[in-house]
């Protein structure tokens, strides 16, 4: 390459690119914002429930162990749930509550013009144990959102 | 500080884990990153959304896959952007000359505080230039990728990508001196 090139190399180099407006970056930490894994209203909904069909479960199959102790100071630990003592999960249903479309279209990653619907859901799972007739009935309401995109002819 | 993937002790992107490592990076990179999406889009407000689009999907799900860092990035803002502009084809948009380089746009380079007219003259020179000459050669002066780099990102030969680049200085070139001779 010749000098006048290289000079006009250099001279381009001296150069620098605009930065990106305030907003572009704004924009940003909005959709790389770290995603809550627990919110107090995640927690209620999802660990609570779990939390009350496992203690749920220990109380109906195993009990407290009775705590004597005896000269040595060692807790009894109660012998494991029988296999025929278990609660085993019969059903599982989910009611389709209220399902709303909204007007306004979002837009896909890919540009794709999109409609959203929001679905309620009641899902409810039952566990049951025929020898003992003890049963559990969970009831847990659901919402979700579905993307769907709209195609034109 | 490193330039396009070729990382040291100080490079933040090797604590990419970390969420504000992404804000260090694209004040860094940001500037290059937008010169090379107005190459890619009709006019500097998609250039803006093809460089968030790629750039959150780069961070999102590329990030970890290895290789030049730099490079992905570029790679995904081009994908996103060609994707913005098959969905606008749909959607029945009125084509463009010029976009994101015609007049009226937003300038490519910050202003200089003496001799901002050359800075006007070649921007007017650069958006003359045959798209694909101008490609590589934002590609290899601002985004500062070897013509290796360049030919692997685009799929095409090295001698390909070395010579649009002659022929894009050529013309700037030529172009420059004719202003000079009648300004």
């Amino acid at each position: 390459m010749d000098d006048e090139l290289q000079k006009l190399e250099a001279e381009l180099r001296q150069l620098r690119p605009l930065t990106p407006r305030a907003a572009v970056a704004a924009e940003l930490e909005v959709r790389l914002a770290p995603r809550r894994r627990w919110t107090p209203a995640l927690f209620f909904r999802g660990a609570l429930p779990a939390a009350a069909v496992v203690v749920l479960a220990f109380i109906l199959w195993g009990g407290w162990p009775d705590g004597s102790a005896g000269s040595t100071g060692l807790v009894r630990v109660q012998e494991p749930p029988a296999a025929d003592t278990l609660l085993k999960p019969i059903s599982a249903e989910n009611i389709l509550l209220a399902r709303e479309e909204e007007d306004a279209f979002v837009t896909l990653a890919d540009g794709t013009p999109a409609r959203r619907i929001r679905e309620s859901y009641l899902d409810t799972i039952v566990w049951e144990n025929a020898a003992t007739n003890a049963s559990l009935r969970w009831t847990v309401p659901r919402e979700q959102v579905r993307l769907v995109p709209v195609f034109y002819q | 500080m490193t330039l396009f993937g070729k990382r040291t002790h100080s490079d933040p992107m090797e604590d990419a884990d970390a969420h504000n490592s992404w804000r260090r990076w694209f004040q860094l990179y940001g500037p290059r990153l937008l010169l090379c999406a107005r190459q890619w889009t009709r006019s500097a407000a998609d250039a803006e959304d093809a460089l968030q689009e790629g750039f959150v999907r780069f961070w999102r799900r590329q990030r970890a896959l290895g290789g030049d860092p730099l490079g992905l990035v570029l790679t995904s803002i081009r994908r996103a952007a060609v994707d913005e502009a098959r969905a606008r084809s749909r959607r029945g948009a009125r084509e463009e000359q010029f976009g994101s380089l015609a007049e009226g746009a937003p300038p490519l380079f910050e202003r200089l505080v003496e001799g901002d007219e050359r800075r006007c003259e070649i921007e007017a020179a650069l958006a003359r230039l045959p798209a694909e000459q101008r490609e590589v050669l934002v590609l290899k002066i601002w985004g500062e990728l070897t013509f290796a780099e360049i030919a692997a990102q685009r799929g095409l030969s090295l001698n390909t990508v070395a010579s649009r680049y002659r022929y894009a200085l050529a013309a700037l070139r030529e172009r420059l001196t004719k202003a000079d001779c009648h300004g």
